[in-house]
């Protein structure tokens, strides 16, 4: 018997946690769907990057709590823990359902409801105002242009960085902690965030030139999104226009690359902490 | 055949729930694991599951370490805990999905357990009593047919045809190949079930030997119960 990985146990798990837990998968879907349509009805006049960063990002901690938030209940996770399949399966199955399923579905989700059903709100709104009404098609054509026109480095740090960073850290605190989870979460979460707004600011004040960087309160610059070394906000003097920095690229690689290697220790340490995990 | 060796355990420092226990348990046995509430029977348990890693000592289940949950090893065991908790579904769908984690699972032992018990299998989990829910999961650990069944406290919520009924159906499950351990402190439930009594007392196994005599008086005996201070037997 292959005591790490056998596919029909994988499925099994996955059939299992489908089982479980399909009624909360459908209300998160709901959530979300609910969600980016109102913040697609309040982007018509800005941007809400952020709010769609953490709407993306907190789903996906919302599947990995539905993994292993259940430690307290010790018949359940007993019962699962003791479940013929291998740590790493358990662990693979997590990833099945927060990664490899949720993002696609979220993409998906994303363009159903800010493209299709907004704009075919819109368009009856359009109706009873003639003279200002686009034609339906160009008005859909006009938003996957948008989409397309941002780069995907912009897509891997707002979105893509963030969750693996948010996924990853709840993972491990799930698995980690039997009691107040969410609690601990969103503690280490503000000390990570701080700990990355220190780095960021003695990387900026040491790699780059601001003719004001010295002025910056601590935690002024909300870059939140983690390795957002792209554009870094300065004040040039209080009350003035924001201005924007940009690293070179190379600076710019080397900082995704390495948060990509701190996300995946976070995973290996999640993965680790399953087979650890006692009652 | 389950080796415990030098066994420590402990969830606080200051209190050792183990120390250098050892216990040898062979197959074809039916064991109860008796003690004092506290005395550690569910903790010794989880350890021989792999739910708990010892502090110091080794446990083996035929040469297989249980900590290391390899699903090969998990598929010959099954514990039924104390407390159970079962997600929303009826035992009809349970059955269809968990089966498949269990090689030697039989359907139609479930459905024939779950009557002699007088469950409804149509019926979700959260609508049904905590006895109802406790003999579901007894249904389908019987079902399972590991070579090791961990029973923790099997009997505590059961009413009493239900007790029959489980004695009845352990004897009838139970072959030389097999290993049951019973924990509890509900001696008169299962003293006609166990044929070895385990004792827990003060950190170590105070007694395991094979019952020859009425299980409670050996159990009192073992703990030092006064005979002043108990309360005559129904029997």
């Amino acid at each position: 018997m292959n005591e790490t990985f056998n596919i029909n146990r994988f499925w099994l798990l996955v059939r299992r946690q489908w089982a479980e837990n399909k009624k909360a998968y459908f209300l998160l879907w709901g959530m979300i769907s609910f969600a980016l349509i109102i913040l697609a009805l309040i982007s018509q006049n800005s941007d809400v990057y952020l709010a769609y960063s953490l709407l993306f990002s907190f789903g996906g901690c919302y599947l990995t709590k539905t993994f292993f938030s259940r430690w307290t209940d010790f018949g359940r996770s007993s019962f699962f823990i003791l479940l013929p399949a291998s740590g790493t399966e358990k662990f693979l199955c997590a990833l099945f359902y927060g990664i490899l399923l949720y993002i696609p579905l979220y993409i998906l989700n994303y363009f159903f409801c800010t493209y299709i059903v907004t704009y075919g709100i819109l368009y009856f709104i359009c109706l009873f105002f003639p003279n200002n009404l686009e034609s339906f098609s160009s008005q859909i054509m006009s938003c996957f242009h948008t989409f397309a026109a941002i780069p995907f480095s912009f897509y891997l740090v707002v979105f893509i960085l963030t969750f693996f960073l948010l996924q990853s850290l709840c993972m491990i605190i799930m698995i980690r902690f039997k009691k107040n989870q969410i609690l601990i979460f969103l503690i280490s979460l503000m000390a990570f965030l701080v700990l990355d707004q220190i780095v960021l600011r003695v990387v900026t004040l040491n790699m780059v030139t601001f003719p004001c960087a010295r002025i910056f309160p601590p935690g002024f610059i909300l870059t939140f999104f983690p390795g957002d070394f792209s554009y870094m906000r300065s004040l040039s003097s209080f009350g003035a226009d924001l201005e924007r920095f940009t690293f070179l690229n190379p600076v710019r690689s080397l900082n995704g690359i390495i948060w990509i290697l701190v996300y995946i220790l976070f995973y290996i340490s999640a993965w680790s902490r399953i087979k650890e995990r006692e009652l | 055949m389950v080796t415990i060796k030098d066994l420590t355990f402990w969830y606080s420092k200051k209190h050792l729930i183990f120390d250098q226990l050892d216990l040898h348990l062979e197959s074809g046995h039916i064991y109860g694991l008796l003690g004092k509430n506290g005395a550690g029977k569910t903790t010794l348990l989880k350890l021989i599951c792999g739910l708990s890693f010892p502090k110091s000592g080794n446990i083996s289940i035929d040469g297989k370490i249980p900590g290391k949950r390899e699903p090969g090893f998990l598929t010959d065991i099954f514990f039924v805990s104390e407390e159970i908790s079962l997600p929303s579904m009826t035992p009809v769908k349970f059955a269809d999905i968990y089966e498949g984690f269990y090689p030697s699972f039989d359907i139609d032992q479930y459905w024939g357990y779950l009557e002699k018990f007088e469950v409804d299998a149509k019926k979700k989990f959260p609508a049904m009593s905590t006895g109802q829910k406790k003999k579901s999961m007894v249904a389908f650990a019987l079902a399972a047919n590991t070579r090791y069944l961990f029973l923790d406290e099997p009997t505590n919520v059961l009413d009493i045809p239900s007790k029959a009924a489980f004695r009845t159906m352990l004897a009838n499950w139970f072959t030389e190949e097999k290993t049951i351990i019973l924990s509890t402190h509900m001696v008169r439930d299962l003293e006609s079930m166990i044929d070895t009594a385990v004792i827990l007392e003060n950190r170590k196994i105070i007694m395991n030997k094979s019952v020859d005599q009425n299980l409670e008086t050996l159990f009192n005996a073992a703990i030092s119960i006064p005979e002043t201070t108990l309360i005559p037997s129904e029997h």
